[in-house]
């Protein structure tokens, strides 16, 4: 290895952490501070009739979080400009107001939640009995709001009757209703994760300094390491793994007239067929619908191509690998290099697709490469189950077929999430694919972070598969030859 | 002197299963009924030898005595199931020219990727580029895809890409025989340069005479063990009468 390459290529990724931590940290912003949090609420399938003085509104509530911030209205408005006041007040178990709210009701909205703040935060402990009573002031027939409530709940395409306990049905002058109201009660969870940020980074960086002077050490005593191989392929073999990603980009649309704006036409064609067939033929109530498809598609076909190209490198190389010495991980590398370089190239449309769109660009959207590197970790260590899979036995890349098939069916890519049951959730949000393309719409279309929960799972899936493919892979290398 | 190669005790086994079973439906089913034998079959039966520094050194034996397998295990390119081999300084193979070749790229996409695959540095094919393109007389087809070639042209343009470079170790297995005659002989001479510049030469072909013109040394291999290793003329002698 050439110690001094090496030593520039190691400082060089010191500095792009340190830039990256940054900016993550400064993209990220209120996410790492606190989670906003809403109770639950029903579809809003009925109403409560006009909401006039006179009457008073209870509902029973449950604390949401330990910070109560503020409350939610889903109202109709009859189509017309309403005056007057709603005083809302919230009280605890004992009885005890402890927070009150005058809101103005020229402010609701028809047809959608309203955000109602409280003046100060309310501190509560969350999982508390709360009781909402409403009233109003200067409100009669003909100028007043109604407030929708449910007893139905929507899972995708159907709404389901729910059986409500009966202290959870709303009240009017003491009368229970037939549902619950569509007030949403919206808290905080404070977290400590932006406090320990930096505590954090300069944790899992001083680690990584550690563990690299230790390799670098046995290194150059001539044993190998991951350090050694990493720094190695990057000095040594750069030149050749740039070579092979550019075969294999120049040979794909060698032949084709419109060549590599193939690249950016195939997600956004895909696209458009799915837009109309989706849009049209299914009810589909996503907001911003063509970005989150697009961006679905584009986060797994790259998955999809890659690991696919990955899966075939070592047999398709095979009069390569039969001739020349090099190491074996060069085939796969260089094929995942090759679809990155194509996923780049497809994230140009979705760029366009938000601009049409009017979608809002964000710091936000810088958090975009944390995600692409994990995504590039599980794909690369897929490929290499794969490929090792693959040498030995030819079925897999028909089992492949239809395992990615399955995939793309249990990511949300075109369907929003919530047709999945709620008692399959917890399994279906193990799909790491899941969390990288939600990751990814959360940055995209929402313009915020995601929570620090879901860094976490999307490295822990990363690092998992990958260290589980370059030990399959490394076991098995030198007996690849023998099979081809 | 110097040790460049060391071939210590190697044996290479190849276990070839009654069937070649590629898909797992019939592993599992060989598997199960308890018929997953193998065929153990020797290439290489405890061979050892070494090759000092600036010797050329010949390999002759009939086919399939292992002479490929030996130079494979060599290159890298298998591991030996036993033994070990230790190549002192950069090696390049000419096991088969042109391997990595892209038929739909052109004459100069391939050079620098054929370079690459052979090892080269990005600055030193830049440097060797024109002589590289001279000595294979492609000229104007250099920028034309390599399906437009003849196959004399890619051989003559692997032959030149290959031996560009002046390597520590040198391995070659008979791929001197490129071209039209006029070819063979410049590629003949272009041998000779490297193999006279004190380069490590180990030298697989089936024409003794070229063995007893270029090497100094001869390994016999026959069914996989070393009958005979010393001064070239006199194994040639007894490997012609054998």
């Amino acid at each position: 290895m050439d110690f001094r390459k090496a030593k520039k290529f190691l400082a060089v990724l010191a500095a792009i952490y340190w830039i990256f931590a940054a900016l993550t940290f400064f993209a990220a912003g209120d996410q790492f501070r606190y989670t906003v949090v809403g109770t639950d609420t029903l579809s809003a399938n009925l109403t409560i009739g006009e909401f006039v003085d006179g009457m008073t509104v209870t509902q029973r509530m449950i604390a949401p979080a330990d910070e109560v911030t503020g409350l939610s209205f889903f109202a109709a408005t009859m189509g017309r400009t309403n005056t007057g006041i709603m005083h809302a007040s919230v009280s605890d178990a004992a009885g005890q107001v402890i927070a009150n709210h005058d809101i103005d009701i020229s402010q609701m909205e028809e047809g959608e939640y309203t955000r109602f703040l409280f003046d100060a935060p309310v501190y509560v402990r969350k999982g508390d009995v709360l009781t909402l009573t409403l009233t109003t002031t200067g409100c009669t027939y003909g100028n007043a709001v109604t407030i929708y409530c449910g007893n139905t709940v929507m899972t995708g395409r159907f709404d389901i009757a729910q059986s409500i306990a009966p202290e959870d049905l709303y009240t009017v002058n003491g009368m229970p209703g037939v549902g619950k109201l569509c007030v949403r009660m919206d808290g905080v969870r404070r977290l400590t994760f932006y406090r320990d940020y930096w505590f954090i980074m300069g944790g899992v960086f001083a680690a990584a300094v550690l563990l690299s002077c230790y390799w670098w050490k046995r290194g150059k005593e001539g044993h190998n390491n991951p350090l050694v191989m990493v720094c190695t392929m990057v000095t040594r073999y750069g030149f050749l793994i740039r070579q092979l990603v550019s075969r294999d980009f120049k040979t794909k649309y060698k032949r084709s007239v419109l060549g590599m704006a193939w690249s950016f036409l195939n997600p956004l064609l895909t696209m458009s067929v799915q837009y109309v067939v989706f849009s049209t033929l299914f009810k589909s109530d996503i907001p911003n619908y063509p970005v989150y498809l697009l961006s679905g598609i584009v986060f797994f076909n790259f998955f999809n191509e890659a690991v696919g190209m990955c899966m075939t490198s070592i047999t398709s190389n095979a009069s390569l690998i039969k001739k020349v010495y090099m190491p074996k991980y060069i085939y796969p590398v260089s094929r995942i290099l090759s679809s990155l370089v194509n996923f780049v190239l497809a994230i140009i449309p979705l760029f366009i697709v938000m601009i049409v769109t009017g979608t809002r660009f964000t710091p936000a959207l810088l958090l975009l490469v944390f995600d692409i590197m994990c995504l590039l970790g599980f794909v690369l260590g897929m490929g290499l189950l794969l490929t090792t899979c693959m040498t030995f036995f030819q079925d897999t890349q028909f089992l492949w077929g239809v395992v990615s098939m399955m995939w793309m069916y249990l990511t949300p890519i075109f369907y929003p999430e919530k047709i999945i049951p709620v008692k399959f959730l917890t399994l279906y949000h193990m799909n790491p694919m899941y969390q990288y393309i939600t990751f990814a719409r959360i940055c995209i279309i929402d313009g915020v972070s995601p929570e620090p929960m879901a860094y976490l799972w999307c490295i822990i899936s990363s690092l998992v598969v990958l260290t589980l493919g370059i030990l399959v892979f490394k076991r098995n290398q030198d007996k690849f030859v023998l099979y081809l | 002197m110097e040790t460049m190669i060391e071939v210590k005790d190697v044996s290479m086994c190849f276990r070839m299963a009654n069937d070649r079973i590629s898909s797992i439906k019939e592993y599992a089913i060989a598997k199960l009924r308890g018929k997953l034998q193998y065929n153990e079959f020797e290439a290489l039966k405890h061979v050892s030898f070494d090759v000092k520094r600036g010797e050329v050194v010949g390999l002759i034996g009939h086919n399939g005595a292992g002479k490929s397998t030996m130079l494979k295990v060599i290159s890298g390119i298998l591991k030996p199931t036993e033994g070990s081999v230790h190549v002192a300084g950069n090696v390049a193979p000419m096991l088969e020219l042109g391997s990595g070749f892209d038929f739909d790229m052109t004459g100069r996409e391939n050079i620098f990727l054929n370079g690459a695959i052979l090892g080269y540095s990005k600055r030193f094919l830049e440097s060797k580029f024109d002589e590289i393109v001279e000595f294979s007389e492609i000229g104007r087809f250099i920028d034309m895809p390599l399906r437009n070639y003849s196959s004399g042209m890619v051989a003559r343009l692997a032959f030149s890409v290959a031996t560009v470079i002046v390597p520590e170790v040198l391995i070659v297995d008979e791929v001197l025989s490129v071209g039209d005659a006029a070819f063979q002989e410049k590629s003949l001479a272009r041998m000779m340069e490297l193999m006279s510049g004190g380069t490590t030469v180990l030298f697989v072909s089936h024409s003794l005479d070229q063995i007893r013109r270029l090497c100094s040394r001869v390994v016999w291999l026959e069914h996989g063990t070393v009958m005979r290793i010393g001064p070239s003329d006199e194994v040639c002698d007894a490997y012609a009468n054998s």
